[in-house]
């Protein structure tokens, strides 16, 4: 399953939009999610889920082949919680 | 920039205020953009989104887990897990930036 796996089935949906909109109301999506994120926001979307930018802090890590020590830098991560309802979808069989 | 919290009706207005497409089309837009990623979850496929991220399916073993303050024992049963990896394209993005926020992990 990829983006252009995506793109598909919203065309096939969507089939009464050309397709160049399709591709960029998607691309609009992914745009306001990550510049979102990148601006610290969350995002919280009902029924699947939650992301969030945590900052892992700097510490100092070893090359496990050579045993040289490296100073990490601290980093921006993005942590997805999944909703209530997504948790008990997947597990319901 | 103030942090705030991206909601579906802001994601809404946001596409309807960049794109020729009424709002209410917009939100089934969405609607059905969330839809088919959760229809592939729920089928336990890996859903990737490039530029962004991918969601694994992870199949967790049932084990026994004991509860730390009457250290009863309870069976925990296996269950199915959702994992997002974001993309170096995400994560560069936002480690790019100055404004991220730094949530504590």
């Amino acid at each position: 399953m990829k983006k252009s796996d995506i793109l598909l089935a919203l065309e096939k949906k969507f089939d009464y939009l050309p397709k160049r909109e399709v591709e960029r109301t998607l691309e609009k999506i992914l745009h306001n999610l990550v510049s979102n994120l990148s601006q610290g926001n969350r995002i919280e979307i009902r029924d699947f889920g939650t992301f969030s930018t945590r900052l892992r802090k700097a510490r100092t890590g070893r090359n496990p082949s050579t045993g040289e020590t490296i100073e990490i830098n601290d980093k921006h991560l993005v942590h997805f919680i999944p909703g209530k309802k997504l948790k008990k979808l997947i597990n319901e069989e | 920039m103030k942090k705030s919290v991206l909601t579906k009706s802001l994601m809404i207005n946001y596409l309807n205020e960049t794109i020729g497409l009424s709002k209410r089309e917009c939100q089934i837009f969405f609607e059905t953009f969330v839809e088919i990623i959760v229809e592939r979850i729920l089928k336990k496929e890996d859903v990737k989104i490039v530029n962004f991220g991918i969601f694994k399916i992870r199949k967790k073993k049932s084990r026994i887990g004991r509860n730390p303050r009457t250290k009863e024992e309870v069976m925990i049963s296996s269950r199915h897990v959702i994992r997002f990896k974001a993309s170096e394209f995400l994560l560069n993005t936002i480690n790019s930036s100055s404004t991220s926020n730094d949530e504590k992990s």
